[in-house]
């Protein structure tokens, strides 16, 4: 009862500390905007790392992020939302980038050992995902390893939730198909 | 591919994000012991999406990232602001004011010494290739 207490506190704390470091930020503070990055960094990282699969990529987009999210602070109504504005940035950041990069036709040699959790799988999936098309890849992406909602997904994505359903479907179903053949299973 | 296999493969689909009902969980473990294809289908769809689960990168960001992005952010948001253009801007006024007197003076600069006859009888020429002479002069020559 005590510890759930003190975390509604903490998540309370956190909430209005941020606040206060957004308001900080509007006046040209660096270390509130220095603390704000040290928040948020590593689930952007994260995402951008998971969506672009190159971790300097994912520094560059991430920074990019944080510089326009910085920039246009004054277009954010609710302070509360900072959050899920600079993850909507980042993933628009993301999409743009895979949509400047051509999909990329890899031929697999089904006798290559692969699909096992570990560098070998981390590479096949990198190829995999590099064969679908950006909206496909960022959908699988923010679903299946950022396990966000449908919900959360639309609104990352910009796009209606049955949108959302469907290009998972659909990524789900071209994600297999080159799962298997690149793995060497019927 | 039968009617049951279709609705196989879409619970299979489904099942990555709901859990199934009883009903459900008895059609499919009857259909799997029937249809190997659709088992398969199954397990690969699984096994794809863990194989993608699975394969997250590591996120150690280089070091001094975060003052690096603090700084150039910073600096991004201060070009912005118009405090910090406003001494260019100052500068910038106060030359082109000095460049538009220079381009005043040099255009008037021969204007400043021509001498303008009230009257036509005397007329100096303004050009120094010539000495000056009255126009009346001519009455004076032999």
């Amino acid at each position: 009862m005590l510890e759930s207490r003190n975390i509604v506190f903490s998540a309370f704390d956190n909430a209005a500390q941020e606040r206060a470091w957004l308001a900080r930020c509007r006046q040209g503070d660096l270390e509130a905007m220095t603390m704000l990055i040290e928040r948020h960094r590593g689930r952007l990282l994260r995402t951008a790392s998971n969506l672009l699969r190159d971790r300097f990529e994912a520094e560059d987009v991430t920074q990019d992020a944080f510089i326009k999210g910085f920039r246009e602070l004054g277009k954010l109504r609710d302070d509360r939302a900072f959050s899920g504005y600079l993850y909507r940035i980042c993933v628009r950041l993301c999409m743009d980038r895979l949509r400047s990069k051509r999909p990329e036709v890899i031929e697999f040699d089904a006798s290559q050992p692969s699909g096992g959790i570990g560098v070998e799988n981390k590479v096949v999936v990198e190829k995999l995902l590099s064969q679908l098309p950006a909206e496909l890849r960022t959908t699988l992406v923010l679903r299946e390893m950022e396990q966000l909602s449908y919900e959360e997904v639309a609104l990352a994505m910009h796009v209606p939730v049955g949108t959302v359903r469907s290009r998972l479907h659909t990524a789900r179903e071209r994600f297999r198909r080159l799962w298997v053949e690149a793995v060497g299973e019927n | 591919m039968s009617l049951v296999c279709l609705q196989f493969r879409k619970l299979a689909r489904e099942g990555q994000d709901r859990s199934f009902t009883e009903k459900e969980a008895d059609l499919m473990e009857a259909h799997r012991a029937k249809c190997p294809r659709c088992a398969d289908y199954e397990t690969s769809m699984v096994g794809s999406l863990i194989s993608l689960r699975g394969s997250e990168l590591p996120i150690e960001a280089a070091e001094g990232y975060t003052m690096r992005v603090a700084k150039k952010a910073w600096v991004v948001c201060q070009r912005d602001t118009a405090r910090y253009w406003s001494p260019a801007l100052c500068g910038a006024a106060v030359a082109g004011l000095l460049l538009i007197a220079l381009v005043q003076l040099a255009n008037r600069g021969r204007e400043v010494n021509y001498f303008r006859p009230t009257t036509q009888d005397a007329r100096r020429y303004p050009s120094l290739d010539r000495d000056p002479m009255l126009l009346l002069d001519h009455r004076l020559a032999p």
